[in-house]
């Protein structure tokens, strides 16, 4: 294994090396980067454009100024990494240039890319586990329209009714009566699709679900909610019942004792120490807080599994675990959520809640709490754009892989000693159909790194994209290496890690 | 449908079908791949015969001796009265679109104007065109590479297969954002032609290693033993042999890979890299005309709900093909035992414990 994985490096350098070469010769020659300022009547012009084929080393011919080029970037291996100036960008230099849009960008990729997982992994199974319903086709017919949408299209889309016509309906939240009709019905039918069933049930899915979402929704709407969004205690309650039935439902089952009572005393604790949350989250309102937080819960999980597990003590551990982080989530989300009024003084008054331009509001002053959502407000619409079509893709991928392993002989041999269908999906077939997913997820997440290029220009980001894209524009040949240099090295470590992940997680495959 | 059923049966017992005739079959009872082929074929039609085609030259705005735009090439007139690249007196205010559904009507500017007066149905056509060509370019030259490649890596192994696959690494990681900007500045935009052929170049990498793995298991098999024995070639047996029972991967992934060039050449167009003014493609219009969404959205619309019409009808077909040459993915039958029976069954037995204190 070991061989394996040096052998495989040494080669993807190698491979890395030559594409290097490539992409530095291709756009050396696709033009002239001081073509503007020869065109320029500006008296300085001439010593400027002298200073900078000097600096840019201009006169060496491509071949060999890429090999001046690699010898700063073996410098890299001996903690001097010099990559050369960045014309476009003021002569910075370019790692300098890196750091600022490496870190926008992964803020960007990493929530777009958790949410396509998780909604994608989820959504493709339960449409495999409802083969050929109408909820399975019309989720596939989604999958395709969203494979099929122009990014470019659907974000200034995004932009006109995610962004101005949202917040101007956060200004005056009316719903009209047949919009909120529809909703409500639409609801209930996702609702049946999802459960499925007898006739008789799916029915009453149906009536109960579109019932219920019109009820809440004018609730919502009556008591004020969109104008001044709050959790609160209830909410928190509402909300920790609710995680702790998908949870347990998706786990051990609802029968199971001491996995109802873990939940509840998990749920309980997190209303209890709501209260005085609220002092902590005043005072000392740091990032370490939250982390220690997530600590809490984790003990919390621990104890209450080991008082009430009984026999299965871990596997309620673990999944008291997932519903007090959730629940822990909620009770952040409503601290965030009381800012939400003086947020909206603070901000300039065009921009609104969710905004479109950049990572976030200059200058904004408030604690931690308002930073958040801020970032959150800024992330949003981004995130959208970005994770539809992965979203799509894990869907499908999911679907085929689960549908697959449902069809091998282990699940009907689970299936026949008598286990119960969540147990044979969820801890015989669920764990196998991941491993191919793993293994895609590697490869997306490896050609993420630099691949937002339309997502950041029209959202005015400032990451990687749109540095690669200002390069190219500008024909900033620095630049455009320095990018495709982390780009590059990401895209191949991340192929590396696809394949090692491949092999650990099926033991079948050995890697030679 | 259901009277369909027996016939092919019968038929299947006394004549029996052949492995063509059984994709075929499969295909058409592929509604959504169906549906696919039929808007796929309409807009070709309509695309290209509404304002004409260019022969013979680039297709671009060029401004001649006189200091009058013409078109680079002889233009074959439609049976659409304008064209794309003159401007026309403004109909409406504003250029509002003329296309009515009730009462139904087309009127002079169905898809509306913009500033200057340019027809909007005209130039999302020219679009399409530009677009379909490229998609049509892209895919036959990927195609070609990636089977040659994929073929004679998988089928010859050793140092060939090594190399081959090293190159495909090498190709694989360079941004395709490059190659536009490379086509648009150094070669000074070059036409839609030109640009398509070159990003196939670079583009047949996915389907190489896809064949490459089909051929690498199809060698081992009997009848490929068979035709050494009897003394073929590599050739013969590469292409004769192997290759027929590739196609399946082939043609599926070809489609899908041209969905995604259509989607491509309509982002690079879109940031300035692909297709640029004063030449046309659908992504091109849109971000020619981006600002005017609020004010204009129609000329932000038609282009991008061809776009979309355009990929989803060649994904469906791809769908099709995909479920005509394998047709593994069997049903299987799973008990709906979800949240709600869980919870009923939770109630059920708190009933009956109730029941049981008292």
């Amino acid at each position: 294994m070991l061989a394996f994985i040096v052998r495989r490096f040494f080669a993807t350098l190698l491979v890395l090396l030559a594409a290097s070469f490539i992409v530095y010769f291709l756009t050396a020659i696709s033009g002239d980067p001081l073509q503007e300022l020869r065109g320029s009547s500006d008296p300085n012009a001439q010593e400027k454009i002298a200073y900078l084929t000097k600096a840019l080393d201009l006169d060496t011919p491509p071949v060999l100024r890429y090999f001046k080029w690699l010898a700063g970037v073996a410098g890299c291996f001996i903690g001097q990494c010099d990559l050369g100036i960045s014309v476009s960008r003021g002569e910075q230099a370019v790692t300098e240039a890196l750091a600022g849009a490496m870190v926008s960008t992964i803020q960007l990729v990493t929530l777009a890319t958790i949410v396509a997982i998780v909604l994608g992994v989820a959504i493709g199974m339960s449409t495999a586990l409802r083969q050929y319903s109408g909820y399975d086709y019309t989720v596939t017919f989604m999958t395709f329209v969203f494979y099929s949408l122009p990014i470019f299209w659907f974000a200034v889309l995004l932009k006109e009714w995610g962004a101005i016509r949202f917040n101007q309906f956060l200004g005056n939240p009316e719903v009209p009566l047949w919009i909120a009709i529809l909703i409500a019905i639409g609801s209930g039918a996702t609702w049946m699709g999802i459960v499925g069933g007898s006739a008789k049930t799916r029915f009453r899915v149906l009536v109960i679900g579109t019932v219920v979402t019109f009820a809440g929704l004018q609730a919502l709407l009556v008591s004020g909610w969109f104008e001044k969004p709050t959790i609160g205690l209830f909410g928190i309650l509402l909300g920790g019942v609710l995680i702790s039935a998908i949870v347990i439902s998706l786990t051990t089952g609802l029968k199971h004792r001491g996995m109802l009572l873990s939940a509840a005393a998990v749920v309980f604790f997190w209303l209890a120490a709501w209260y005085p949350l609220q002092f902590l989250f005043f005072f000392i309102p740091e990032l370490w807080t939250l982390l220690a937080l997530v600590a809490v819960a984790v003990a919390v999980a621990f104890v209450v599994g080991s008082l009430f597990g009984g026999e299965d003590k871990k596997q309620i551990i673990r999944a008291a675990g997932i519903i007090s982080i959730l629940t822990l989530g909620l009770v952040i989300v409503d601290r965030v959520l009381q800012t939400w009024s003086d947020y909206q003084q603070m901000i300039p008054q065009a921009q609104g809640i969710i905004s479109t331009i950049g990572a976030k509001t200059p200058n904004l002053p408030g604690d931690m709490w308002f930073q958040i959502l801020d970032s959150f407000g800024h992330l949003l619409l981004p995130t959208i754009a970005l994770s539809i079509g992965s979203l799509a893709a894990y869907t499908r991928y999911a679907r085929s892989s689960l549908l697959e392993v449902m069809n091998q002989d282990y699940v009907r041999t689970a299936r026949a000693k008598g286990l119960a269908e969540r147990t044979v999906v969820m801890r015989h077939a669920f764990r196998n159909a991941m491993i191919p997913i793993v293994t895609i997820v590697a490869f997306d997440v490896g050609g993420l790194i630099g691949g937002a290029i339309i997502t950041e220009r029209i959202f005015a980001w400032q990451g990687m994209g749109s540095l690669f894209n200002l390069g190219l524009q500008a024909l900033d040949l620095n630049l455009v290496m320095g990018v495709f240099l982390v780009t590059g090295f990401v895209a191949v470590v991340f192929n590396l890690v696809a394949d090692i992940a491949y092999a650990a997680l099926d033991p079948r495959i050995r890697l030679t | 449908m259901s009277n369909s059923k027996p016939e092919i049966k019968s038929e299947n017992d006394q004549a029996g079908i052949s492995q063509g005739q059984l994709i075929r079959r499969r295909f058409l009872k592929h509604r959504g791949a169906i549906i696919g082929v039929i808007v796929l074929i309409s807009v070709i039609i309509i695309s290209f015969t509404s304002v004409g085609i260019v022969v013979g030259g680039t297709g671009k705005l060029i401004v001649d001796a006189s200091g009058a735009f013409a078109i680079d090439g002889f233009r074959i007139p439609g049976w659409w009265k304008y064209n794309w690249y003159e401007n026309y007196d403004l109909l409406n205010v504003g250029g509002t679109p003329t296309l009515s559904l009730f009462p139904l009507s087309i009127g002079e500017h169905p898809f509306g104007q913009d500033t200057l007066g340019k027809d909007i149905f005209a130039r999302v056509m020219r679009g399409i065109q530009q677009s379909l060509t490229v998609m049509f370019v892209i895919g036959f030259i990927t195609t070609v590479l990636g089977v040659l490649v994929g073929s004679i890596a998988g089928y010859f192994r050793g140092w060939i297969d090594s190399l081959l696959m090293r190159l495909t690494d090498v190709i694989i990681i360079i941004p395709v954002l490059i190659l536009g900007a490379v086509v648009g500045q150094a070669f000074g935009g070059g036409s839609a032609l030109f640009l398509a052929f070159f990003l196939g170049l670079f583009l047949w990498t996915g389907l190489s290693r896809l064949v490459r793995a089909e051929f690498l298991s199809l060698r081992e098999r009997e009848f490929v033993d068979a035709a050494r024995v009897a003394g073929a070639g590599p050739g013969r047996i590469i292409f004769k042999h192997i290759l027929p029972n590739a196609i399946g991967v082939i043609i599926v992934n070809t489609t899908l890979l041209m969905s995604a060039a259509i989607l491509l050449e309509t982002s690079l167009s879109y940031l300035g890299f692909g297709i640029t003014a004063p030449d046309i493609s659908l992504g091109q219009i849109i971000s020619e005309y981006q600002e005017a969404f609020s004010t204009r959205p129609w000329l932000f619309w038609w282009p991008g709900f061809f776009i979309i019409i355009i990929a989803l009808s060649i994904n469906f077909i791809g769908d099709g093909l995909r479920d005509a040459f394998d047709p593994r993915q069997r049903r299987f039958h799973v008990a709906t035992d979800g949240l709600l029976a869980g919870f009923r069954r939770l109630v059920s037995r708190k009933a009956v414990d109730a029941d049981a204190k008292k």
